[in-house]
């Protein structure tokens, strides 16, 4: 399965470049990551949720790194669900900030597992993705994932449909949504 | 706190709702003071909006008072005077830089729908209220370029200076408790009414 998807992020190329190599902020905006720890400059262990609440680790490897142009990484050998990808960061026109480009690649013929996560991705697969890159450009560009009341689940934009008509939410809603 | 609410179609009350919370770092509370009817307002009530559910709050342009600030407001304190637009923008996307605050890209937490219909999310809608009438209002805004945010600092100046009148447009001003009565004036016309003003404290 193959997924590309593009956004545009009003900060500079050296500041976006730097906010994506530093791999543990992957997942304030990428809603199927749990955890990324990196263990040396090239290696990271990646902790994601799978579908029917299991959880999926996994190390990854940093193939390429073109400083303030280009990321690409892979999955190591013992990968349940094998997969690779790569960003590319390209100076937007007028100085409009950055063109982030992203490429991944799941190998989802590889296993029962593989087979579980074409499913959870679904008909659509390209969403998740493409709201990865909105929330990726909300936290640079505006400091934080938005949430409301109608909407509160921030990076778990999946569970935004339907949405929450307009009320606030009671203690007890607050409660499981937020965890707080 | 007290709220006009869409209980049905066409039908409005008034009741307790849970008060709200802080969200996101850059949330503020604002106490209300005033709230006007709303054109699109009269989509709700008419029940044409499918995500409509009994209790949803009405009311999303008014003025009042911070009550509360997240930890990530700088620009605004607890006690500041405020009017709110219908549409929130990010302030720092290219959009809100260019003062085209409805066309937001971030101000959307719910923009996913929209992108699978049309190819794009809406621009600068909270999601304060439902869906639908947020997609309908995006529809007007973009093709109208209404950047409410644009304007105000300069109304409020000419307001102050006593340039410019609004008595025609609130026409009829009353207690939050007479919303039900207000909204249906506002739909009939009656009496004139061009806009109806709810007070909360009465
Ligand atoms: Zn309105
Ligand atoms: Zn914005």
């Amino acid at each position: 399965m193959e997924l590309t998807a593009t956004t545009t992020v009003r900060r500079p190329v050296a500041e976006v470049y730097a906010f994506w190599r530093l791999l543990e902020n992957l997942p304030t905006f990428m809603e199927h990551l749990d955890e990324v720890r990196t263990t040396d400059e090239k290696t990271s262990t990646w902790t994601a949720s799978a579908p029917f609440d299991r959880t999926v680790v996994w190390e990854a490897l940093v193939i390429e790194d073109v400083v303030e142009e280009r990321i690409a990484w892979r999955s190591t050998e013992q990968a349940d669900v094998p997969n690779e990808g790569a960003v590319s960061f390209l100076p937007a026109p007028a100085g409009a900030g950055t063109e982030v480009h992203v490429h991944l690649v799941y190998d989802v013929e590889a296993g029962k597992l593989g087979k579980a996560v074409a499913k959870y991705f679904g008909e659509e697969p390209h969403q998740q993705l493409d709201d990865d890159l909105r929330r990726l450009k909300q936290v640079l560009e505006a400091g934080e994932v938005v949430r409301s009341d109608g909407a509160p689940w921030g990076k778990q934009a999946r569970k935004e449909f339907p949405q929450h008509p307009a009320q606030p939410m009671t203690a007890e809603e607050r409660r499981e949504v937020l965890g707080a | 706190m007290k709220a006009v609410t869409w209980r049905g179609v066409n039908e409005i009350g008034v009741e307790d709702v849970p008060e709200p919370t802080i969200l996101n770092d850059h949330d503020v509370i604002v106490e209300v003071g005033l709230s006007a009817t709303c054109g699109s307002d009269l989509h709700l009530m008419g029940g044409y909006i499918p995500a409509m559910r009994g209790g949803d709050v009405l009311g999303h342009e008014f003025m009042g008072r911070v009550g509360e600030v997240g930890p990530g407001v700088t620009k605004h304190q607890v006690g500041d005077r405020v009017v709110v637009v219908s549409f929130v923008g990010c302030g720092k996307c290219w959009y809100c830089r260019e003062g085209l605050w409805s066309l937001c890209d971030n101000g959307n937490p719910n923009p996913g729908l929209t992108d699978a219909l049309w190819g794009q999310g809406i621009g600068g809608c909270y999601g304060k209220f439902p869906l639908g009438a947020v997609m309908n209002k995006a529809l007007t805004l973009r093709g109208a370029q209404q950047h409410g945010h644009r304007y105000i600092p300069e109304i409020l100046d000419r307001m102050s200076r006593d340039e410019v009148k609004t008595e025609h447009l609130a026409t009829h001003v009353m207690a939050l408790d007479d919303g039900p009565e207000g909204y249906r004036m506002f739909k009939e016309k009656e009496d004139g009414c061009v806009r109806a003003v709810f007070r909360p404290g009465g």
